[in-house]
């Protein structure tokens, strides 16, 4: 018998993925200023990954407002989609990863470009909304993060560049 | 202060660092010029066959998206003309510098070129909006601002967490920190190099000012402070998307004094609209980036 190899997928910003596949990991490389949230069904060894920039799309029209690039719209998506193939939300293990700020000590720029504390933000609200608690969270700082999701066994690591992964 | 002896040694201490051309040093001297023409550029690229086969490489992808092969150099500039030509000899050029592992800064190979190009698809879109004039100019300066974190890497190796510790107790931005704790910004190393290149001013202050726009001397001209100020924000932003952010992350501020040098309004909103635009870039940054692999 020949062992499968583990199958590493990249998640683009403005994109979610969902697996049941025990031999894919999940990935979102150099997350910023946008947010992750992990869901893992350990029930159904299901989960998956969406990669949002935005908080709300009532700031764009046209091909600007791709759904899958704002939380208001992203996330809610990505749940429906997660129960939909199989993972029941009563078991959903739910992580919040990102949301990373620029460099403010005091500076002129003020609240300007807030947009990392404010994706954090609306993914915490809409997931209360949808009635799903957060497990873990890490968000903020100045940093960007790498997030891993293995379907195999729902662990989520992080990293930020140059340090090793830390399990959350 | 660093001793010049110490920036000497960084300068010239790094065997990895090509030196620049000869076809960019004579493009150098034309662009201040405004009686270069498309043709005179055509000729100095001919005398490098390297960077000839390059241009016309390049010119054939996706990227222009011509129906027909371009097969000599003098074809690409009549199709072309001298500006966008200008733009792709200094992305081979810049391309020939960044594309390379940053190790002091923990970016792997491709990652600094792949920030390069973001940030200037990014001023070149913002440059356009705004009606600024040189947008190939904003676009070049772009991809040369950072080009002192290659000269700079081998120096920051081992030393992210005294680093990290001085921006936290000093409350200030990487490129200080490196300052203190090395002796040299990646911006002054830069604009050393820009200098040594006999880059043009515009150029230098570019890459010595994008972390600082308003520490550029007041005696500047006004052009010159809208072309920093463009890609300080173009920066700003490419930050924010953390494509090929190392260790420094995002721990530069944004500098607010641009906006009274450039027609963007202090708004949140505005500046969110502005950001999900210049996300909506990526094909053509992935375009870009592929056609130089």
């Amino acid at each position: 018998m020949v062992a499968q190899t583990t199958k590493e997928i990249i998640v683009p910003v403005g994109e979610f993925c969902l697996s049941s596949n025990s031999h894919e990991i999940l990935k979102a490389l150099r997350v910023a200023a946008s947010i992750v949230v992990v869901a893992y069904d350990p029930t159904a060894g299901r989960g998956g990954i969406a990669h949002m920039a935005l908080p709300e799309s009532k700031i764009a029209s046209g091909n600007d407002r791709a759904p899958g690039k704002f939380v208001d719209l992203g996330l809610p998506l990505f749940i429906e989609a997660i129960t939909k193939h199989g993972g029941d939300k009563a078991h959903l293990q739910i992580k919040i990863v990102g949301g990373s700020q620029l460099f403010n000590f005091g500076g002129g720029s003020g609240n300007l470009l807030n947009i990392g504390t404010r994706n954090a933000i609306t993914a915490r609200t809409i997931l209360n909304r949808e009635g799903l608690p957060v497990e873990k969270t890490e968000t903020g700082g100045n940093k960007p993060r790498n997030v891993m999701l293995d379907i195999a066994t729902g662990q989520v690591q992080v990293s930020h560049p140059g340090e090793s992964p830390r399990i959350i | 202060m660093i001793s010049q002896k110490t920036l000497d040694e960084i300068l010239f201490g790094m065997e990895r660092l090509p030196e620049l051309p000869a076809v960019a040093l004579q493009i150098n001297r034309m662009m201040d010029d405004p009686q270069t023409g498309a043709q005179d550029l055509a000729k100095i690229i001919m005398l490098d066959p390297y960077m000839t086969s390059k241009v016309l490489r390049l010119c054939n992808s996706a990227t222009y998206g011509f129906a027909r092969r371009i097969a000599t150099i003098s074809e690409a500039v009549s199709i072309l003309g001298y500006r966008e030509l200008k733009q792709i000899v200094f992305s081979i050029i810049s391309h020939s510098f960044l594309d390379r592992p940053i190790q002091g800064y923990s970016l792997e190979k491709g990652a600094l070129w792949q920030n390069a190009i973001t940030c200037g698809t990014y001023a070149r879109h913002i440059a356009k909006k705004i009606n600024y004039k040189d947008r190939e100019l904003v676009f070049i300066g772009s991809l040369l601002r950072d080009v002192g974190k290659v000269a700079l890497s081998n120096y920051l190796i081992g030393k992210e967490e005294i680093l990290n510790a001085v921006v936290l107790k000093e409350k200030c931005s990487f490129d200080e920190a490196e300052e203190m704790v090395v002796g040299i910004n990646h911006t002054e190393i830069g604009k050393e190099l820009a200098l040594r290149w006999h880059l043009p001013d515009s150029l230098v202050h570019t890459i010595g000012f994008h972390h600082h726009p308003t520490r550029i001397p007041d005696s500047t001209p006004r052009d010159i402070k809208t072309l920093v100020a463009l890609v300080h924000l173009a920066d700003t932003y490419t930050m924010m998307t953390g494509t090929g952010v190392g260790i420094d992350g995002l721990m530069y501020p944004l500098d607010a004094k641009i906006f009274e040098l450039l027609p963007i309004r202090i708004d949140n909103g505005e500046l969110e609209v502005l950001y999900s635009e210049l996300l909506s870039l990526q094909d053509e940054i992935n375009m870009i980036t592929n056609s130089f692999k």
